[in-house]
């Protein structure tokens, strides 16, 4: 059996991963990281997102409204410690994006330019067309390229953790190219292989998206937090389900039933206006 | 109005079907999305790519047509349980991205809040597990016997095992998605969410049965999809008995026997364990609050 070492694991190349990378690489310049993935990094399905991300830029916007905007619309079951690390912290990644070369979108002064997007009170939601999640994978994955400890395993499937005594030490992986299997070994691991969504008929999510690194570490006792939890996008393509994002909402689009009718007005959301 | 709540419409959409309001597509029951008076030169600047894929897999102009939609599953809100640092309870494990659950999301994700959390805490993740790599040795070698263990697995018992009268991959997993469908879409109950435990138990039972055609060792697909449904299988157990201990409806987790959100009980977040024999332990435990009280659900007002 072929042993490969690295100090720290990423499983799974997707937008948290190389960001996980590069993060490591800069914190701990002599560390050897690995990324193993069971895709091309760029098949990751982050590349799919399209509406933008969050952060508060905006004069007139706040933090404390974008934490109250995420904790009131999570119907009060965010952890609060956690969001406002989170809203601080947002604007500072986006702009470091964009010093990585991500192309965000802009006004015409040449300001960022921002979208409003459902339960935001105010306009939060950058993007680069609605391409985001595209360019930010594009982004993050040239990013790592500059990093030489980053060392990648493309199309390498991870079957199982490595645990002994309480201690995470690795992962076996299937080499898809040859079926080899071989021992990946490393100090800490990070599972970053995305959600789930293909567990449903109807997903906007890619068919690589099967819950592995929640089987791995649910099989080595770690606990899953809140799965009954799972988010239905309210508009998809019947069929493929891909996603029409709200972007698309937010620009003014409306819903319609089969007589044309706008009929979120008759489920206490409002009232039906020509402004988004 | 059409900004609402992601998980309000889509239980709206159940409710216009249930009225018979919705329309008869090719591939069931469908709404309309109306971009028409939004004239092309917003949807091209604004909206390419909907436009796009519009054309390309529904062979409509969105300029000028209705856009057939539905609602379909996005984002796992839940995850592996880490804290803020993205460390799980096992040491040296870490997650970050969708796969994990901190959880920032709660009972409703804020589209736009995940790329946005991805990078955030992917990079707060990939800090502390470079911390705790410098701080710990080389793993022992005494390891290498699992992986050998799981590489007879891989050879010997998966793709060596006999197709006789064997169970389908693809039936196993086509019955694993109608009952997640049936049993834990936008709407559940407690016979459903039971009865969904036991049609997993079942195919469970299926899978370790299901025998490969494929024995190549070059891109073997079937095989990776075997692996991938072992993950599914996991995955759909936890959310069944997860969604069948909070008796309540909070965000999109809406019980029809325990309407309302009751926060004297399930202010909390579900913990979903695998017990030895394989079946699921579900304990709570509570969510931090810090400055902001329980209230009303607002959204975006």
């Amino acid at each position: 059996m072929d042993v490969v070492s690295h100090d720290v694991l990423l499983v799974g190349g997707g937008g948290a991963g190389l960001r996980a990378a590069i993060a490591v690489a800069e914190h701990s310049p002599g560390l050897r990281i690995g990324v193993l993935s069971k895709v091309y990094p760029m098949r990751s399905h982050t590349v799919s997102a399209e509406g933008g991300a969050a952060a508060v830029i905006g004069e007139d916007d706040s933090l404390d409204d974008h934490a109250h905007d995420t904790i009131s619309g999570g119907d009060w079951l965010c952890d609060q410690d956690a969001v406002e690390f989170f809203v601080e912290e947002a604007p500072r990644e986006l702009l470091r994006m964009e010093r990585w070369g991500c192309p965000w979108s802009r006004n015409p002064d040449g300001t960022i330019a921002t979208r409003s997007f459902g339960g935001m009170k105010h306009d939060r939601t950058w993007f680069a067309a609605d391409k985001t999640g595209f360019h930010l994978l594009h982004t993050l994955f040239q990013t790592t390229l500059s990093y030489p400890p980053i060392q990648r395993h493309d199309e390498w499937f991870a079957t199982r953790l490595l645990v002994e005594d309480g201690r995470c030490h690795g992962v076996v992986a299937i080499e898809m190219a040859t079926g080899k299997v071989h021992a990946v070994l490393a100090r800490s691991v990070i599972l970053c292989t995305g959600g789930a969504g293909t567990v449903f008929p109807f997903t906007t999510n890619g068919s690589i998206k099967t819950g592995d690194g929640m089987g791995l570490a649910y099989r080595a006792g770690v606990p899953l937090k809140d799965m009954e939890f799972v988010q239905y996008h309210p508009t998809g393509l019947p069929f493929t389900g891909i996603l029409i994002t709200e972007a698309a909402r937010a620009e003014g689009g409306w819903l319609v039933n089969e007589d044309g009718y706008r009929y979120l007005q008759d489920y206490d959301l409002g009232e039906p206006s020509d402004e988004p | 109005m059409e900004l609402g709540p992601r998980d309000r419409l889509s239980q709206a959409f159940e409710g216009e079907r249930e009225k018979g309001r919705t329309i008869e597509g090719p591939y069931g029951e469908v709404v309309h999305l109306d971009l028409r008076h939004l004239g092309e030169k917003v949807i091209d600047e604004k909206l390419p790519f909907v436009r796009e894929l519009c054309r390309k897999y529904e062979k409509i102009d969105p300029v000028e047509e209705l856009i057939p939609v539905r609602p379909v599953v996005h984002y796992m809100i839940g995850g592996i349980d880490v804290d803020m640092d993205g460390a799980t309870s096992l040491a040296g494990l870490y997650a970050a991205g969708e796969t994990a659950c901190i959880n920032i999301n709660g009972a409703n994700r804020l589209g736009s809040n995940s790329l946005t959390a991805l990078l955030v805490f992917g990079a707060r993740a990939g800090r502390a597990a470079a911390e705790f790599a410098r701080g710990s040795g080389d793993p022992p070698r005494s390891v290498l016997a699992q992986a050998l263990e799981e590489e007879e697995r891989l050879h010997g018992g998966v793709l060596g095992r006999s197709t006789e009268g064997g169970e389908r991959l693809a039936s196993v997993r086509e019955d694993l998605l109608a009952t997640m469908e049936s049993r834990a879409g936008i709407f559940r109950d407690e016979a459903g969410l039971r009865a969904g435990i036991s049609e997993v138990e079942e195919l469970r039972r299926r899978f370790a049965d299901v025998a490969l055609d494929d024995r190549s060792l070059t891109f073997n697909t079937e095989l990776a999809h075997g692996l991938e449904l072992e993950n599914l299988l996991d995955v759909g157990e936890t959310i069944l008995c997860s969604a069948l201990e909070r008796t309540e409806s909070r965000g999109s987790h809406q019980r029809t026997d325990h309407s309302g959100r009751n926060d004297a009980d399930f202010l909390a977040h579900s913990l979903c364990y695998r017990e030895e024999d394989g079946s699921c332990r579900v304990e709570f435990e509570p969510v931090t609050i810090t400055r902001w009280p329980p209230a009303e659900r607002h959204y975006g007002g």
